[in-house]
């Protein structure tokens, strides 16, 4: 498919769950044209690369850190992301296990079929503690990301159409509470 | 102008690893492997209801997320005493098998290749004489002199652009690298050729599992892979073909390109079968199923203990009593609150009790795993030596080749007792991987010939006791021996804990002190450079770990003089 809108994060952490969530949103929300593959990817490592070659365009929406501001959200381009992974690690590092989405851009660009354009819609995160569940300050900017991911397909020229019925929200880890 | 900002990927995997050695002599004298992470997701279990637990586990870890989720739907169907059916069986077996073959590849060219193969020297390197190298060891299409010139080109706009991506950061002209600008370039070129087989290997789990990472196809009793044949939507010998063929381009690249380069670079650095032997204790449990009842395994499990091939004891089933009661969990050394002994993992806690790191208290978030009381090495090599000494015939047919391979090409007999070591893990991890390429058809061939002889059955129903019962569901997964222990009161989880691979492995010192798997290995480990210690890296990397990794190397006075991070 031509255009890839991937969710990245852990939802066991609280607001690192952001992305996959906002997915949750859009599917139930939208259907996508056939040439839009639509996942919440969990947080894949370096299989991210899989996802990445052969797609024209790749918009991530994932939760990241900026120190000292409030849940929000940023979208950035591939400029922002590049040395993302060299100024966390600033010291020597051989391998990528825990491979960052820079170093899995690069990896497919090596590849010779990674994507031309990419954005990320980053969701600023408050909470990153054990369990599921977002903090209410993200669950307040969930409408604004899948504003922004819109916004981001229409520059490609698509534009989901909106469900007549709104499906169940797909992020069965909010939806499924424990009874205490 | 756009504003520089930190992108955290907020951590990504279960926990962080970090090694502490001491070096003295240039070589390592002591040794410490601790989880900087707390790792307590199981406490978001519990209360749940038990048939969902799997779509949590299985958000444990991104990398590896099918594995947590077979071994959480075995520990309750475990529990249920529950027969799953003959198809269910297979269609897990063939997802555990294409995932398998998937993650023994990555980790061997895009996860630990880099710690033997030097990048920069590539540029060295002459496409024609690598190419008659690679032709003279493999009959693999992909070796032209072409094809090697064009991969020497790339790697040539990158290092000039700068943006080196995966490749930044590594130990470029370590004075252990020993490798010729040829067999870089070879290496470097299945680095970029593994990227196709290994996510063909994953498209099979798609199909199966309906989405790949987190499976969707599982359930309590059984899979919901609906099968009818005159169905467009269902399992159908369109779907079924659509795998074959896929089994069938992974295959060639881990037969003629994986394992032929693992017994290469193994022959070329034959000095590391010396290094990194580790405890000599070793443990996996058996998998793939070849019936409905969990009765006979392809992959053999068992146990030895003291380095001596001798002493294997093979493990039957999953019912076996001695795995059952053997595997405790001590946390003297691990940030847990103690007090009651190594516990069952049926009967353990996770209360944190963080002090800091202790070089004589408690310096770990893993606790420390214990078999009959003693640490255990998990993972491909325990699989191979435990198949190997108990005669299991495909293990010993493709240790042999390797073996064969790999002491014609250094020179030297390379037996099977030297697998015990830094170099035999990645061997071993070939082994296996060509063992599952040969398992893929014979366990897709079962379940379309079971399928074509009219069975089309695979959910087996329940009904949930209301008093409490007990179970362990058992995975060998690539990384190693995998178990999800619950206890389960009224429906719901009243306990849930996971022994991962990475928890025998890494584990800490226990109550007697006696070191893990990573720390014993360790020892005597040479360090050339201790700013750069390449050759750790070297032997944690061997093990497959799955953390990220921060290692920090001291001198014999305690100055810390390097922080690395890695993986």
């Amino acid at each position: 498919m031509r255009i890839a809108l991937l969710g990245l994060g852990n939802v066991l952490r609280r607001d690192d769950g952001a992305g996959p969530a906002v997915i949750a949103l859009l599917e139930a929300r939208y259907e996508f044209p056939p040439d839009v593959f639509v996942m919440d990817l969990g947080t894949p490592g370096l299989d991210l690369v899989d996802m990445l070659v052969e797609r024209e365009a790749v918009i991530f929406v994932d939760a990241i850190v900026d120190r000292g501001a409030s849940a929000r959200v940023r979208v950035l381009d591939p400029v922002d992301l590049r040395g993302s992974t060299a100024a966390m690690h600033p010291s020597p590092r051989v391998t990528s296990h825990e491979a960052s989405v820079d170093d899995a851009l690069v990896l497919a660009a090596m590849d010779g079929r990674g994507p031309s354009h990419v954005r990320l819609v980053g969701i600023v995160a408050e909470d990153l503690g054990d369990g599921p569940g977002l903090s209410a300050a993200v669950e307040g900017v969930l409408d604004a990301a899948c504003a922004a991911v819109l916004d981001e397909l229409a520059g490609l020229g698509v534009h989901p159409t909106p469900r007549e019925e709104v499906g169940p929200d797909a992020a069965w880890w909010r939806r499924f509470a424990v009874e205490a | 102008m756009a504003t520089r900002i930190t992108i955290d990927p907020i951590t990504r995997i279960e926990g962080h690893l970090r090694i502490d050695v001491e070096v003295a002599d240039g070589k390592v004298g002591k040794a410490w492997s601790s989880c900087t992470m707390w790792r307590g997701l199981e406490n978001v279990l519990l209360g749940r209801d038990p048939r969902e637990a799997w779509l949590f586990t299985q958000r444990f870890c991104g990398v590896c997320t099918t594995v947590h989720a077979i071994a959480s739907v075995r520990a309750v169907e475990d529990a249920l005493k529950l027969r799953i059916p003959a198809n269910a069986q297979s269609i897990r077996n063939l997802i555990l098998i294409a995932h398998g073959l998937h993650d023994h590849i990555v980790h061997f060219y895009h996860l630990s290749a880099l710690d033997w193969v030097d990048v920069t020297r590539v540029l060295e390197a002459d496409p024609q004489k690598t190419s008659q190298l690679a032709e003279s060891i493999s009959g693999w299409p992909g070796n032209s002199t072409k094809a090697l010139a064009a991969v020497k080109q790339k790697v040539k706009a990158f290092v000039e652009s700068g943006q080196l991506g995966p490749f930044a950061h590594g130990y470029w002209g370590h004075p252990a690298m020993k490798l010729s600008p040829e067999v870089n370039l070879l290496a470097v070129a299945h680095y970029f050729q593994a990227i196709d087989p290994q996510r063909k290997a994953n498209q099979v789990v798609a199909i199966l599992g309906g989405k790949t990472p987190h499976i969707q196809n599982l359930a309590v009793g059984g899979v919901v892979n609906a099968i009818n044949l005159d169905s467009l939507a269902t399992m159908n010998m369109d779907r079924l073909y659509q795998m074959k063929a896929l089994f069938d381009e992974v295959i060639p690249f881990v037969n003629d390109v994986y394992f032929v380069d693992a017994c290469a670079v193994a022959a070329f650095y034959a000095d590391w079968f010396e290094h990194g032997a580790g405890t000599g204790n070793y443990l996996a449990v058996p998998d793939l199923p070849t019936d409905a009842a969990a009765g006979a395994f392809d992959l053999p499990g068992g146990t030895i203990l003291g380095g001596s091939l001798a002493s294997v004891k093979g493990m039957k089933d999953w019912n076996d009593p001695a795995f059952r009661k053997a595997v405790s969990e001590d946390v003297t050394h691990a940030w847990y609150k103690g007090g009651k002994g190594a516990l069952h993992p049926h009967q353990g806690e996770t209360i944190p009790e963080y002090t800091d790191w202790q070089e004589a208290g408690k310096y770990s978030w893993v606790k420390a795993p214990r078999y009959e009381g003693a640490p255990m090495e998990v993972g491909p090599l325990a699989t191979v030596l435990i198949g190997y000494a108990a005669g299991d015939a495909r293990t010993k047919k493709w240790t042999d080749k390797a073996l064969a391979t790999i002491s014609s090409l250094a020179g030297k007999p390379v037996t099977v007792d030297m697998l015990k070591s830094t170099m035999g893990r990645h061997v071993a991890r070939a082994i296996r991987c060509a063992i599952l390429g040969e398992l893929a058809l014979e366990h897709w061939q079962r379940l379309v010939g079971n399928i074509l002889g009219g069975d089309t059955k695979i959910f087996e129903p329940f009904t949930m006791p209301r008093g409490e019962i007990q179970g362990v569901g058992m995975h060998e997964a690539p990384r190693g021996t995998l178990s999800h222990w619950v206890v389960l009161e009224a429906g719901k989880i009243k306990n849930y804990q996971a022994v991962v691979p990475t928890t025998w492995n890494a584990s800490p010192r226990d109550a007697g002190g006696v070191v893990g798997p990573y720390e014993a290995a360790l020892l005597d480990n040479p360090v050339a450079d201790p700013e750069k210690p390449l050759e750790v890296l070297r032997t944690v990397h061997s093990f497959d770990p799955c953390m990220a990794c921060a290692c920090h190397t001291y001198d014999a006075s305690g100055r810390e003089i390097g922080m690395v991070k890695v993986l």
